[in-house]
């Protein structure tokens, strides 16, 4: 998962990426003023967004609007020193999915992220099955029948995005989108190469296989039609 | 010690004092008028009785004729009021050479008054074996009874008991003062009355001011159904109502703005620590957090100090001194202290001290406030030029005072953002990015610090672009 912070103080926005990215599930890109923060959220297509109201450029209230005017369902959590209830009424009016005032804790941020998250995957439970693997999206751990499975943040923001669109064909260019922020050079053999770990791992020890190869098209995770490779 | 408790006397009994003491004297001056009216009506009848009588008496003094010896024609009738026991009247009847003719045996004595009257007729008091009496004194004359062309003088005097008169005086009198003493009451008790139900209006003013509380001050109290002459009380109070609310209104958004404003510092604080909590430890990655968090304390710790700076500023009334050369001194050393900066922002300071000074001259400041604006207005004018710019720091002093003026030739400010200068947390680039540093405070204190001690800073523009603040500075000589 993707997601961008707009936020202008640089420390804060810092922070902040600091605190989501000890989740294995996310990735942050950061913008610090309203005009950089808009041409991200308009070109890259994020899971979530976290907004600041006072930022410098186009404020944030006009660029949640612009975004929705756009046709964006990009989920928009407003994070900002506004806080009285006729704020938060504008902000949710002006069509956020959320809104945290400041000083604000940053477990609850990270709860309310998550939620938001899930929710717009139209997958509320926390608990993720793909046959008899079940992936916990709060704790981040992973269990194929009575065994655990401990995988590397990379591998687990992989099989969790997968989870969240199971039955469906991720393509190669979704998921390099997804699981690395705006920094990385994007090889898109990084992603065959995670692939073939996290199948070495979630697959090679059972009979039935979960994730599959559609050629051409992307990876998808499903339960059904479980083969032997 | 009187006149201080007779202030604190309640208003309504001193009203009430003042009405009783009027209506009191009004009626003494009205009891004393009838009583006096009635003496004298009294008097004239008593005076036309004795005169009837004087004069019937002397009907009855004849003389047949020139030689012949007058005589006294009494009846016996007559002779009887003379002559009873109880204040009976009196009379003498002396011809015209002083002889006396006939007097009562009641008369102890012809009063002296009698015999030295030169008047027709003259009222007099006198007394009588002890008793009052009033007389009087009748010079006439009659005709002879032989020869009616002759007169002879008589002169006749008769006198009553003024008893029943004093008397009759002393009912009345009694009767006025019964009539006085209950109209005292009655005025007593109306005054009474009169300055409660006078004072309501101020009594039902000073229920609503009561009412009024530090979370009503939009209240204001009603003067349309006040008597014309509390309205202007009403008006001072709420007037004193409107600045106390304005005061009020002015600390609760200064409280709010400052509490608004903290929370950027503190979030970026708590989220530091907490992202420091959440993350494996690293030591360079907290390290850094570290650092940034001593950043922000650093301007948590600046901000709490111009606070406090402030607020001591403001709740101690005495009046600081401080010696012009100190004064100099402290913009000079704050000036130099922030070279530094100028250099690395590439600008550059120059300064202009004046060479002469007035002797014994004190400034009404202290150090840390001089030191405070000093450095605002000269940090404001290098953070807020570009490079190549040069920032100007002029002191002069005179008997009155001093000023201290800094000006640039940056960017200068844009004529709309004048009016909101010395406004709390207003930055003058709206973006808020915060490269500049500040909260917006710093003008706004400054102003504030030199207006505590009467001074003040003002802003103008520096041609051909620049600004220019100017700090006047309030001060007086003093000869040792």
């Amino acid at each position: 998962m993707r997601i961008l912070v707009i936020e202008d103080e640089v420390r804060l926005a810092r922070n902040i990426r600091k605190g989501i990215q000890t989740i294995p599930s996310f990735v942050v890109d950061l913008s610090h003023d309203g005009e950089d923060g808009r041409h991200l959220a308009m070109t890259e297509d994020y899971d979530l967004i976290v907004l600041d109201l006072m930022i410098p450029g186009i404020d944030g209230l006009t660029l949640l609007r612009g975004l929705r005017k756009a046709g964006r369902r990009t989920p928009v959590l407003i994070l900002t020193a506004k806080n009285t209830p006729e704020d938060v009424i504008r902000g949710l009016d002006y069509g956020s999915d959320d809104y945290l005032g400041k000083p604000f804790d940053m477990g609850e941020l990270l709860a309310r992220i998550k939620a938001l998250v899930r929710r717009s995957k139209g997958r509320p439970d926390p608990l993720i099955r793909v046959g008899d693997l079940e992936i916990n999206t709060s704790t981040h751990t992973v269990k194929r029948g009575t065994r655990a499975i401990v995988l590397p943040a990379l591998e687990y923001r992989l099989l969790e995005y997968l989870a969240f669109h199971q039955g469906e064909v991720v393509s190669k260019t979704r998921l390099l989108e997804h699981l690395y922020d705006y920094n990385w050079e994007k090889f898109s053999n990084v992603i065959e190469v995670y692939i073939c770990s996290l199948r070495s791992k979630i697959d090679r020890p059972f009979p039935v296989k979960l994730i599959r190869t559609m050629r051409g098209q992307g990876y998808m995770l499903s339960a059904g039609e479980g083969h032997t490779e | 010690m009187k006149s201080e408790k007779k202030g604190r006397m309640r208003l309504s009994i001193r009203l009430a004092l003042l009405v009783f003491l009027g209506q009191a004297l009004i009626l003494g001056t009205f009891a004393a008028t009838v009583y006096f009216y009635c003496r004298k009506v009294f008097y004239d009848s008593l005076d036309f009785a004795l005169e009837a009588n004087a004069e019937s008496l002397a009907t009855l003094v004849e003389k047949e004729d020139v030689g012949e010896h007058p005589e006294l024609e009494f009846a016996d009738e007559v002779m009887r009021r003379f002559s009873r026991k109880k204040r009976p009247d009196l009379f003498a009847v002396i011809i015209n050479d002083g002889q006396l003719l006939e007097k009562s045996k009641s008369l102890e004595k012809i009063p002296p008054f009698v015999h030295h009257s030169d008047n027709k007729k003259r009222f007099q008091n006198f007394r009588n074996r002890g008793r009052h009496y009033r007389g009087v004194v009748l010079s006439l004359s009659r005709k002879m009874e032989k020869n009616p062309d002759r007169t002879f003088q008589v002169r006749v005097f008769f006198a009553s008991s003024t008893h029943p008169l004093g008397e009759e005086l002393e009912d009345i009198a009694e009767f006025i003062a019964w009539f006085y003493s209950v109209g005292l009451l009655i005025s007593f008790l109306l005054a009474g009355l009169i300055s409660w139900r006078g004072l309501a209006p101020l009594r039902r003013l000073a229920l609503e001011t009561g009412k009024i509380r530090a979370e009503s001050l939009d209240r204001r109290l009603s003067s349309r159904q006040l008597p014309r002459d509390l309205v202007p009380l009403a008006g001072a109070v709420n007037n004193l109502l409107e600045r106390l609310e304005t005061a009020f209104e002015r600390e609760r958004q200064f409280s709010s703005d400052a509490a608004h404003e903290l929370r950027t510092p503190v979030t970026t604080l708590k989220s530091g620590i907490q992202a420091a909590l959440l993350a494996p430890p690293d030591s360079r990655a907290d390290r850094r957090v570290l650092r940034d968090l001593l950043v922000d304390v650093e301007r948590l710790e600046g901000l709490c100090d111009s606070l406090l700076l402030m607020a001591r500023e403001t709740a101690n009334g005495n009046t600081p001194e401080l010696a012009v050369t100190e004064w100099i001194e402290e913009i000079r050393n704050t000036m130099e202290g922030l070279e530094a900066l100028a250099e690395e922002n590439g600008s550059r300071i120059v300064g202009k001290f004046p060479d002469q000074i007035p002797e014994g001259l004190f400034m009404k400041t202290d150090a840390s406030c001089t030191r405070r604006i000093a450095m605002n207005l000269i940090h404001n004018a290098i953070a807020h030029c570009g490079k190549g710019t040069t920032v100007r720091v002029e002191v002069d002093s005179g008997e009155s005072g001093g000023h201290m003026i800094v000006r640039d030739d940056g960017p200068g400010i844009d004529p709309e953002d004048v009016y909101h200068l010395f406004q709390r947390f207003f930055r003058a680039d709206q973006s808020r990015a915060r490269t500049t540093g500040g909260f917006g405070l710093g003008l706004a204190i400054s102003r504030t610090l030199a207006r505590i001690h009467e001074g003040e800073i003002q802003y103008s523009p520096e041609p051909p672009h620049g600004s220019r603040f100017t700090w006047h500075c309030v001060g007086s000589i003093r000869h040792p």
